[in-house]
């Protein structure tokens, strides 16, 4: 495995136990509604966010196991989904932080340890590996394509 | 790669743009007319100097003479520092060892003497910032307190939330802790926990009279040191119902939803009250407000608004806290920068 696809691997893997903890944190916080309650932004939607966000947080940590184990096509695509969702996580703590009327947190577990700034570096950290994952997975003729596989495996067997 | 760069650059524009809709539709300050006028005083303010330093100030504790007393949020350590910013040495104090007292407490500073108090502490200190000695003693107030000012008689006023029954009251305290007077007319019982009826407490010595800043309403009120009588007044905007919901669940209250400041800071200096709004006016733009804290001046003999004027800011919030330091002089803390303002009468 060339050390190229190693450090792809490793940064979805990173990503994968990110939304994984994330959105299983978030189903299990009674308090996310209200922490979401108290954010200037998302006060309107926290019904709407309270439910989609944790299960939006699972299906891209299962997309990108999929990916890792299958389909390049579908890593890249699990890694462009990480990236918005980071990215605008990142976004928003930042306007929270600098314009915000008020600054609620709504991250749960250990992320709710860090300050608002080691939040952002944090964050910033992640949205520069997607971007960095993202660059490195392979071109179109040299990606792993789970389909491509089998039906040339079928081919060779057909022609033995 | 070409196509993956673009892709990402798309996915940030999304992003962005979510975030732009989302601050369009919350509910924050500002976004729509407040429904007043300000009357701009012929005062202007420049920086003259500004200090940047490792961790951030909590409050001006005291001064003397050229002296400023400040506190961190850690208890043990009080920095002087000269009015021109050049001149800075600390004072440590041994630890009192008083549980609760950090991060919530206050300090007031008469040097040599100190006195650090608050939060949920039993207890409070009092030390000598020539020796270093500290020592503590028992407060007998029942329930947290904050925002204490020290009067006349070495007795202390603060703001109460007892207990038992989640409201919030004005007490009086001597310097051996004991209570010696309860307000219980000055604040509404809404068992709040004191949070809908948050504000900042000062004294005014002119006057011996109390000034109690609403944050979330524009309430002022104005209350004798027997704690009676109020006499209230109003700031200049229109809100007169709190911006504030809480959600009460036994003895707890937090916040239901975001709370929107009315005022911010405020000061007492020569009869006026100095107030640190935080709406913006109809007759204001978006470039004087935001670049810009905005400072509301009103007699406090009978709470008449005499006009504002700005001090301009250093970063992209607004300055934390300001005292007036002489009549065109005045310090503000923001964020790890102390910044002292000059005012010039146009």
């Amino acid at each position: 495995m060339s050390s190229r696809r190693v450090t792809v691997i490793i940064i979805s893997f990173l990503f994968f136990l990110l939304w994984l903890y994330a959105g299983i944190n978030k189903m299990m916080d009674p308090e996310f509604e209200s922490q979401l309650m108290l954010s200037p932004y998302l006060e309107r939607y926290s019904g709407f966010v309270e439910i989609t966000l944790p299960w939006a947080e699972i299906i891209i940590a299962m997309i990108l196991v999929v990916g890792m184990l299958l389909d390049d096509r579908i890593l890249l695509f699990g890694l462009y989904v990480s990236f918005f969702l980071i990215f605008l996580f990142t976004a928003y703590i930042y306007s929270m932080l600098y314009y915000s009327h008020f600054t609620a947190c709504s991250c749960g577990g250990i992320l709710n340890k860090l300050s608002w700034n080691d939040h952002l570096i944090f964050n910033i950290g992640f949205t520069l590996l997607a971007i960095l994952a993202i660059l490195l997975i392979p071109n179109k003729n040299q990606q792993r394509h789970f389909w491509q596989k089998r039906s040339s495996s079928n081919l060779q067997i057909q022609t033995q | 790669m070409k196509q993956r760069l673009s892709i990402i650059i798309i996915l940030t524009v999304i992003a962005v743009g979510t975030l732009y809709a989302l601050d369009k539709t919350s509910n924050a300050p500002n976004q729509h007319k407040n429904g007043f006028k300000r009357m701009f005083l012929p005062i202007k303010a420049s920086i003259v100097a500004v200090r940047k330093y490792d961790f951030s100030f909590h409050e001006l504790s005291g001064r003397k003479g050229d002296s400023l007393f400040l506190m961190t949020g850690y208890p043990g350590e009080v920095f002087c520092i000269s009015m021109d910013l050049k001149k800075m040495h600390s004072f440590k104090l041994e630890d009192p060892e008083i549980p609760f007292l950090v991060p919530r407490f206050y300090s007031l500073v008469e040097y040599p003497q100190i006195t650090i108090l608050g939060g949920n502490a039993e207890f409070m200190a009092n030390g000598n910032l020539e020796t270093g000695k500290t020592s503590k003693a028992k407060t007998f107030i029942p329930g947290p307190y904050g925002n204490p000012v020290k009067i006349k008689d070495r007795t202390f006023v603060m703001k109460m939330v007892d207990t038992t029954s989640l409201n919030a009251c004005f007490v009086k305290m001597n310097d051996n802790g004991a209570v010696i007077g309860r307000g219980n007319k000055i604040l509404l019982p809404l068992r709040d926990a004191g949070m809908i009826q948050s504000g900042m407490l000062r004294y005014d010595s002119i006057s011996d009279k109390l000034i109690f800043m609403h944050f979330y309403d524009n309430g002022i009120d104005v209350f004798d040191t027997d704690l009676e009588n109020n006499l209230p007044f109003h700031t200049i905007d229109t809100n007169v119902t709190q911006k504030i919901k809480v959600l009460r669940k036994g003895k707890a209250v937090s916040y239901a939803k975001a709370p929107t400041a009315v005022n911010g800071h405020c000061e007492i200096f020569d009869g006026n009250l100095y107030v640190r709004s935080k709406l913006k006016a109809d007759n204001e733009n978006n470039d004087q407000f935001f670049n810009n804290t905005v400072i509301d001046k009103y007699d406090l003999k009978d709470g008449k608004y005499q006009g504002s004027f700005y001090l301009p800011k250093t970063g992209s919030k607004q300055i934390g806290q300001f005292y007036f330091l002489d009549q065109n002089k005045v310090l503000a803390i923001y964020e790890n920068s102390l910044i002292i303002y000059t005012l010039k009468t146009l």
